[in-house]
């Protein structure tokens, strides 16, 4: 499945509260994608979330359904320094 | 087809030439097509007249349709008439009387829809349904669109005519694409192309509505779209098919400022709209073609707003745009403008996105309405939400706004489907991580 990483701009603050995050992993698997990862910018307003997903619309709906803002879509592949070694 | 000629049976062989026709044309076999149809015909025209020979015919006039030759297709049309009318036969009456309306537009397409209901055959009213939305789609007469597909939608999948379905399923993406619904238009998108080899208009189309919104948004993904898309409508050579794929072509093109690839993408759809003399992919592929800095001179024979473009009068065509309801549409046109407030006012995402890249000063980020209201409710609609995450009915949220409960029915679907979320539960839950209500 494709990874895609995920910009974020959050108005909210991160992380979630635990309550909500168990909400937003299941409305996930509804559209089939799985959040692997996040990275969360110093001051909480910034966040770059790596997926799995079917389809960037998948990505959009879910981001829709869990207010979770979506600013900008990438899909990605793994590019590894040990792969230089 | 073997065996009929074997027995010497000229009028099945010639019935089984033109059903063969039909099967080809639907996957985009179009040559062959036309081929076995005009076998058909020389076929039959050695027999006495007969429904087969009418039936080659109306494949015949269906043919010239598709392929936008209206001449030739009338003739085909009359030609199945004067066989099927003395032969007192209603079916392929009905047939070529709805074939012959494809042609002649919106009036007769009715006409022809209702003569089918009386007649009971409920496969040509489901049938006329798919020229009618496409029209009212490619015209931008949303109002009328939505009323054949939900119609026309209704009728297909309670009679099981699964494949007008698709047709009219492609459609509806193209018009809430029309429309700026773009997570509807994802959604009914994604639905087609879910079908396993499903047939290949809607799916042309429905690749086409996907690859756009993915380049409009700014979601990786749209090109392998695009390409499958060219590859089905290619070798069909015809202009429905090819045009909607060029001018998304010619739109991605321009998004990345690549302005010999508009020109290249747009050539031949070009060239077969100006041959046949269609107005509407002649405006749009022009107007592609103009914005990318190519004058083709073709605004007389452009239809309306895209004429307007054409002549120079890009403010002109947005109002014209809005009036019609098709936002993005505006958008585009207003980027052509020079006046920096119209350009303030062409907020769609991308297209500021670029004007930014071309030096305008266009705001950054959503504007202050929206930003307040991501899901664009309407102030009636945020008021009723407060009352849902309050936990309130709809009765008693009907009472406490002097509403009927019928309307605030209304109001709460509206919700569930602006915050696309299934519950009422999740709804509360989504207006508090949006700041719509304050939470409690």
């Amino acid at each position: 499945m494709p990874r895609y990483i995920v910009e974020r701009t959050l108005t909210q603050g991160w992380p979630l509260p635990v309550d909500e995050s168990h909400g937003v992993l299941q409305r996930n698997t509804d559209e089939g994608v799985t959040w692997i990862q996040s990275y969360v910018s110093e001051d909480g307003t910034t966040a770059f979330c790596l997926y799995e997903a079917p389809t960037p619309e998948a990505i959009r709906k879910t981001g829709a359904r869990n207010a979770l803002p979506v600013d900008r879509i990438t899909q990605v592949r793994v590019l590894d320094p040990y792969f230089y070694r | 087809m073997e065996l009929r000629r074997a027995l010497g049976d000229k009028l099945k062989e010639g019935d089984d030439l033109r059903q063969l026709s039909g099967l080809l044309w639907c996957p985009g076999r179009v040559a062959e097509a036309e081929r076995r149809a005009g076998e058909a015909v020389d076929l039959l025209e050695e027999l006495p007249p007969s429904r087969e020979l009418a039936a080659a015919y109306i494949i015949r006039a269906f043919l010239c349709v598709c392929g936008a030759r209206g001449e030739e297709g009338r003739e085909w049309s009359r030609r199945a008439l004067q066989i099927a009318e003395p032969l007192g036969d209603e079916e392929i009456t009905v047939d070529a009387l709805g074939v012959l309306a494809s042609i002649e537009g919106v009036d007769a397409l009715e006409a022809a829809q209702e003569l089918a209901r009386k007649a009971g055959l409920s496969v040509y009213v489901a049938n006329r349904f798919i020229p009618l939305a496409a029209m009212a789609v490619e015209e931008h007469r949303h109002a009328a669109a939505a009323r054949y597909l939900e119609e026309g939608i209704d009728y297909c999948s309670e009679r099981g005519f699964e494949l007008f379905r698709l047709y009219l399923l492609a459609s509806r993406s193209q018009l809430e694409l029309h429309q700026a619904r773009w997570a509807e238009a994802a959604d009914t998108a994604g639905s087609v192309l879910r079908v396993p080899r499903s047939s290949t208009t809607p799916r042309i189309l429905t690749l086409v509505v996907l690859a756009l919104l993915r380049a409009r948004r700014g979601d990786p993904g749209y090109r392998d779209l695009l390409d499958e898309a060219w590859a089905l409508a290619e070798p069909t050579g015809e202009l429905f098919r090819l045009w909607p794929v060029a001018a998304a072509r010619a739109e991605t093109a321009w998004l990345r400022g690549d302005h010999e690839a508009v020109r290249a993408e747009t050539e031949q759809s070009l060239e077969l709209a100006v041959e046949l003399n269609r107005s509407i992919p002649i405006g749009e592929l022009s107007v592609w073609r103009r914005r990318a800095g190519l004058d083709d001179g073709l605004a007389s024979r452009a239809a309306e707003p895209y004429a307007l473009e054409l002549r120079g009068e890009p403010g002109r065509a947005a109002e014209r745009w809005a009036e019609l309801g098709s936002p993005y549409e505006e958008a585009l046109a207003l980027a052509q403008l020079d006046d920096v407030d119209a350009l303030r006012r062409a907020h769609a995402g991308v297209v500021a996105r670029r004007l930014r890249e071309r030096g305008a000063h266009v705001a950054r980020g959503p504007r202050r309405s929206t930003r307040d209201n991501p899901a664009s409710l309407t102030a009636r609609e945020v008021e009723v939400l407060g009352f849902v995450a309050e936990g309130l009915r709809n009765a008693d949220i009907a009472r406490r706004l002097f509403l009927s409960e019928k309307t605030v029915d209304h109001h709460v679907s509206a919700i569930l489907r602006k915050l696309d979320v299934r519950t009422r539960g999740e709804a509360g839950a989504a207006a508090n991580r949006l700041g719509l209500i304050s939470a409690t």
